[in-house]
Protein backbone atom coordinates (compact mmCIF):
# COMPACT_ATOMS: atom_id res chain seq x y z
CA UNK A 1 0.00 0.00 0.00
CA UNK A 2 1.78 3.37 -1.24
CA UNK A 3 0.07 6.81 0.12
CA UNK A 4 1.52 9.63 -1.97
CA UNK A 5 0.89 13.28 -1.49
CA UNK A 6 3.07 16.01 -3.21
CA UNK A 7 2.87 19.75 -3.65
CA UNK A 8 4.29 20.44 -6.71
CA UNK A 9 5.73 24.13 -7.88
CA UNK A 10 6.30 24.02 -11.47
CA UNK A 11 4.93 21.39 -13.92
CA UNK A 12 2.57 19.22 -13.40
CA UNK A 13 2.10 16.12 -15.73
CA UNK A 14 -0.62 13.61 -14.91
CA UNK A 15 0.08 11.14 -17.98
CA UNK A 16 3.27 10.99 -15.93
CA UNK A 17 1.70 10.88 -12.31
CA UNK A 18 -0.67 7.71 -13.76
CA UNK A 19 2.24 6.10 -15.12
CA UNK A 20 3.83 6.29 -12.13
CA UNK A 21 0.33 4.73 -9.66
CA UNK A 22 -0.05 1.97 -13.01
CA UNK A 23 3.53 0.77 -11.72
CA UNK A 24 2.48 0.05 -8.34
CA UNK A 25 -0.70 -1.53 -9.37
CA UNK A 26 -0.13 -5.61 -8.77
CA UNK A 27 -2.93 -7.40 -8.20
CA UNK A 28 -5.15 -4.35 -8.41
CA UNK A 29 -8.10 -4.07 -10.84
CA UNK A 30 -9.09 -0.58 -11.09
CA UNK A 31 -7.26 2.43 -11.22
CA UNK A 32 -9.16 5.97 -11.04
CA UNK A 33 -7.54 9.16 -11.63
CA UNK A 34 -9.32 12.87 -11.82
CA UNK A 35 -6.97 15.82 -13.37
CA UNK A 36 -8.65 19.18 -12.50
CA UNK A 37 -7.53 21.91 -15.08
CA UNK A 38 -7.70 25.50 -14.93
CA UNK A 39 -10.85 26.94 -16.80
CA UNK A 40 -10.47 29.70 -19.21
CA UNK A 41 -13.43 31.81 -17.74
CA UNK A 42 -14.85 32.33 -14.98
CA UNK A 43 -18.08 32.03 -13.15
CA UNK A 44 -19.21 35.21 -14.35
CA UNK A 45 -17.94 34.45 -17.72
CA UNK A 46 -14.78 36.78 -16.89
CA UNK A 47 -11.88 35.57 -18.97
CA UNK A 48 -9.24 34.03 -16.76
CA UNK A 49 -5.74 34.58 -17.79
CA UNK A 50 -3.72 33.20 -14.86
CA UNK A 51 -4.78 31.08 -11.78
CA UNK A 52 -2.85 32.34 -8.77
CA UNK A 53 -2.65 29.40 -5.84
CA UNK A 54 -0.80 30.68 -2.50
CA UNK A 55 -0.25 28.30 -0.49
CA UNK A 56 1.18 28.52 3.30
CA UNK A 57 4.93 26.95 3.94
CA UNK A 58 3.67 23.53 6.18
CA UNK A 59 -0.24 23.95 6.63
CA UNK A 60 -0.30 23.12 2.59
CA UNK A 61 1.69 19.99 2.63
CA UNK A 62 -0.03 18.59 5.72
CA UNK A 63 -3.58 19.21 5.02
CA UNK A 64 -2.34 17.12 1.24
CA UNK A 65 -1.03 14.37 3.42
CA UNK A 66 -4.32 14.03 5.65
CA UNK A 67 -6.40 13.79 3.03
CA UNK A 68 -4.53 11.23 0.82
CA UNK A 69 -4.19 9.12 4.13
CA UNK A 70 -8.12 9.57 5.78
CA UNK A 71 -8.78 8.22 1.57
CA UNK A 72 -6.68 5.36 2.32
CA UNK A 73 -7.68 4.24 5.54
CA UNK A 74 -11.22 5.03 5.19
CA UNK A 75 -11.30 3.12 1.22
CA UNK A 76 -10.48 -0.16 0.56
CA UNK A 77 -7.99 0.91 -1.55
CA UNK A 78 -4.41 -0.11 -2.31
CA UNK A 79 -2.69 2.91 -2.92
CA UNK A 80 -3.37 6.90 -3.36
CA UNK A 81 -1.57 9.22 -5.26
CA UNK A 82 -2.44 13.10 -4.91
CA UNK A 83 -0.71 16.23 -6.64
CA UNK A 84 -1.37 19.72 -6.46
CA UNK A 85 -0.25 22.93 -8.13
CA UNK A 86 0.70 25.91 -6.75
CA UNK A 87 2.13 28.96 -8.31
CA UNK A 88 1.09 30.95 -10.85
CA UNK A 89 -0.83 28.46 -13.60
CA UNK A 90 -2.45 29.21 -16.93
CA UNK A 91 -5.42 28.58 -18.47
CA UNK A 92 -6.43 24.76 -19.28
CA UNK A 93 -2.83 23.69 -17.23
CA UNK A 94 -3.36 20.78 -14.67
CA UNK A 95 -3.92 22.11 -11.02
CA UNK A 96 -4.31 18.41 -9.59
CA UNK A 97 -4.24 15.26 -10.20
CA UNK A 98 -5.99 12.52 -7.36
CA UNK A 99 -5.96 8.66 -8.03
CA UNK A 100 -7.16 5.64 -6.32
CA UNK A 101 -5.77 2.14 -7.26
CA UNK A 102 -7.77 -0.56 -5.29
CA UNK A 103 -9.11 -4.38 -6.21
CA UNK A 104 -12.32 -3.26 -7.32
CA UNK A 105 -13.74 -0.45 -9.22
CA UNK A 106 -15.91 1.09 -6.82
CA UNK A 107 -13.58 1.31 -3.81
CA UNK A 108 -11.18 3.63 -6.36
CA UNK A 109 -14.37 5.47 -7.50
CA UNK A 110 -15.32 6.37 -4.21
CA UNK A 111 -11.73 7.28 -2.56
CA UNK A 112 -10.92 10.30 -5.97
CA UNK A 113 -14.36 11.14 -5.33
CA UNK A 114 -13.58 11.42 -1.52
CA UNK A 115 -10.32 12.96 -2.26
CA UNK A 116 -11.38 15.94 -4.29
CA UNK A 117 -14.48 16.87 -1.84
CA UNK A 118 -11.89 17.34 0.74
CA UNK A 119 -9.53 18.77 -1.58
CA UNK A 120 -12.48 21.55 -2.15
CA UNK A 121 -12.72 22.82 1.02
CA UNK A 122 -9.79 21.50 3.09
CA UNK A 123 -6.82 21.64 1.28
CA UNK A 124 -4.90 24.67 2.83
CA UNK A 125 -4.91 27.06 -1.19
CA UNK A 126 -5.48 30.64 -1.72
CA UNK A 127 -6.57 31.12 -5.41
CA UNK A 128 -6.81 34.12 -7.05
CA UNK A 129 -8.30 34.68 -10.70
CA UNK A 130 -6.64 37.15 -12.65
CA UNK A 131 -8.35 38.35 -16.03
CA UNK A 132 -8.82 41.78 -18.06
CA UNK A 133 -10.88 43.33 -15.51
CA UNK A 134 -8.53 42.53 -12.06
CA UNK A 135 -8.23 39.76 -10.22
CA UNK A 136 -10.52 38.25 -7.59
CA UNK A 137 -10.33 35.38 -4.45
CA UNK A 138 -12.31 32.11 -5.10
CA UNK A 139 -13.37 30.48 -2.12
CA UNK A 140 -15.64 27.23 -1.61
CA UNK A 141 -19.47 27.43 -2.32
CA UNK A 142 -21.88 26.13 -0.30
CA UNK A 143 -22.14 23.57 -2.72
CA UNK A 144 -19.10 22.61 -2.34
CA UNK A 145 -19.17 22.12 1.79
CA UNK A 146 -22.23 19.94 0.65
CA UNK A 147 -20.64 18.19 -0.77
CA UNK A 148 -17.77 17.66 1.50
CA UNK A 149 -20.58 17.19 4.25
CA UNK A 150 -21.78 14.13 2.08
CA UNK A 151 -18.62 12.07 3.35
CA UNK A 152 -19.72 12.96 7.35
CA UNK B 1 3.09 39.49 18.93
CA UNK B 2 3.66 38.82 15.25
CA UNK B 3 0.04 37.92 13.24
CA UNK B 4 0.50 37.06 9.67
CA UNK B 5 -2.51 37.02 7.04
CA UNK B 6 -2.81 34.72 4.29
CA UNK B 7 -5.55 34.70 1.51
CA UNK B 8 -7.57 37.33 0.37
CA UNK B 9 -6.75 38.80 4.12
CA UNK B 10 -3.57 39.79 3.21
CA UNK B 11 -4.93 41.95 0.82
CA UNK B 12 -6.53 44.31 3.70
CA UNK B 13 -4.37 43.74 6.62
CA UNK B 14 -0.44 42.79 5.08
CA UNK B 15 1.35 39.45 5.13
CA UNK B 16 2.66 40.34 8.97
CA UNK B 17 2.27 42.70 10.87
CA UNK B 18 3.73 43.61 14.34
CA UNK B 19 1.14 44.20 16.99
CA UNK B 20 1.69 45.38 20.33
CA UNK B 21 -0.67 43.80 22.96
CA UNK B 22 0.31 45.02 27.04
CA UNK B 23 -1.36 42.02 28.31
CA UNK B 24 -1.70 38.62 27.00
CA UNK B 25 -5.55 38.52 25.21
CA UNK B 26 -7.47 35.76 23.55
CA UNK B 27 -7.92 35.06 19.89
CA UNK B 28 -11.49 36.54 20.00
CA UNK B 29 -10.15 40.02 21.67
CA UNK B 30 -7.16 40.74 19.12
CA UNK B 31 -9.30 39.48 15.84
CA UNK B 32 -12.05 42.43 17.65
CA UNK B 33 -9.29 44.81 18.12
CA UNK B 34 -7.87 44.21 14.21
CA UNK B 35 -11.29 44.49 13.35
CA UNK B 36 -11.74 48.12 14.50
CA UNK B 37 -8.89 49.36 13.46
CA UNK B 38 -9.09 47.84 10.09
CA UNK B 39 -13.04 48.15 9.23
CA UNK B 40 -12.24 47.51 5.62
CA UNK B 41 -11.19 44.18 6.62
CA UNK B 42 -13.61 43.68 9.53
CA UNK B 43 -15.85 41.80 7.85
CA UNK B 44 -13.38 39.30 6.04
CA UNK B 45 -11.31 38.63 9.13
CA UNK B 46 -14.84 37.74 10.87
CA UNK B 47 -15.81 34.95 8.40
CA UNK B 48 -16.86 31.96 10.07
CA UNK B 49 -14.61 29.95 8.07
CA UNK B 50 -11.77 32.25 8.64
CA UNK B 51 -9.20 30.00 10.92
CA UNK B 52 -6.84 31.38 13.53
CA UNK B 53 -3.78 28.91 14.65
CA UNK B 54 -1.13 29.47 16.30
CA UNK B 55 2.26 27.21 16.11
CA UNK B 56 0.22 25.46 12.69
CA UNK B 57 -2.57 24.38 15.22
CA UNK B 58 -5.84 25.36 14.79
CA UNK B 59 -6.81 27.80 17.79
CA UNK B 60 -10.11 28.73 19.07
CA UNK B 61 -11.61 32.07 19.83
CA UNK B 62 -11.62 31.93 23.72
CA UNK B 63 -7.34 30.78 23.34
CA UNK B 64 -5.23 32.72 25.34
CA UNK B 65 -2.50 33.80 22.84
CA UNK B 66 1.18 32.99 24.50
CA UNK B 67 3.71 35.27 24.96
CA UNK B 68 6.06 35.46 21.95
CA UNK B 69 3.84 33.60 19.76
CA UNK B 70 2.81 33.81 16.17
CA UNK B 71 -0.56 34.10 14.94
CA UNK B 72 -1.96 33.06 11.84
CA UNK B 73 -5.20 34.02 10.03
CA UNK B 74 -6.15 31.71 7.20
CA UNK B 75 -8.73 33.01 5.07
CA UNK B 76 -11.45 30.15 4.09
CA UNK B 77 -9.12 27.62 2.02
CA UNK B 78 -10.23 25.97 -1.16
CA UNK B 79 -7.91 23.42 -3.50
CA UNK B 80 -8.57 21.40 -6.66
Amino acid sequence: MTVYAHLEEHCLDPAAELENLMRKTSGDGAVVSFVGLVRDFSHGDQKVERLILEHHPRLTVASLEKIASDAVSRFNVSHVRLVHRCGDIGPREPIVFAAAASAHRRAAFEAADYLMDRLKTEAVFWKREEGPSGSSWIEPTEADYADRNRWE
Amino acid sequence: MKVRFYGKLAGFFGSEREIATGTPCTVAELRERLAMEYPEGAESLQHKRVRACIGDELAEDHAVIPEGAVLEFLAPVSGG
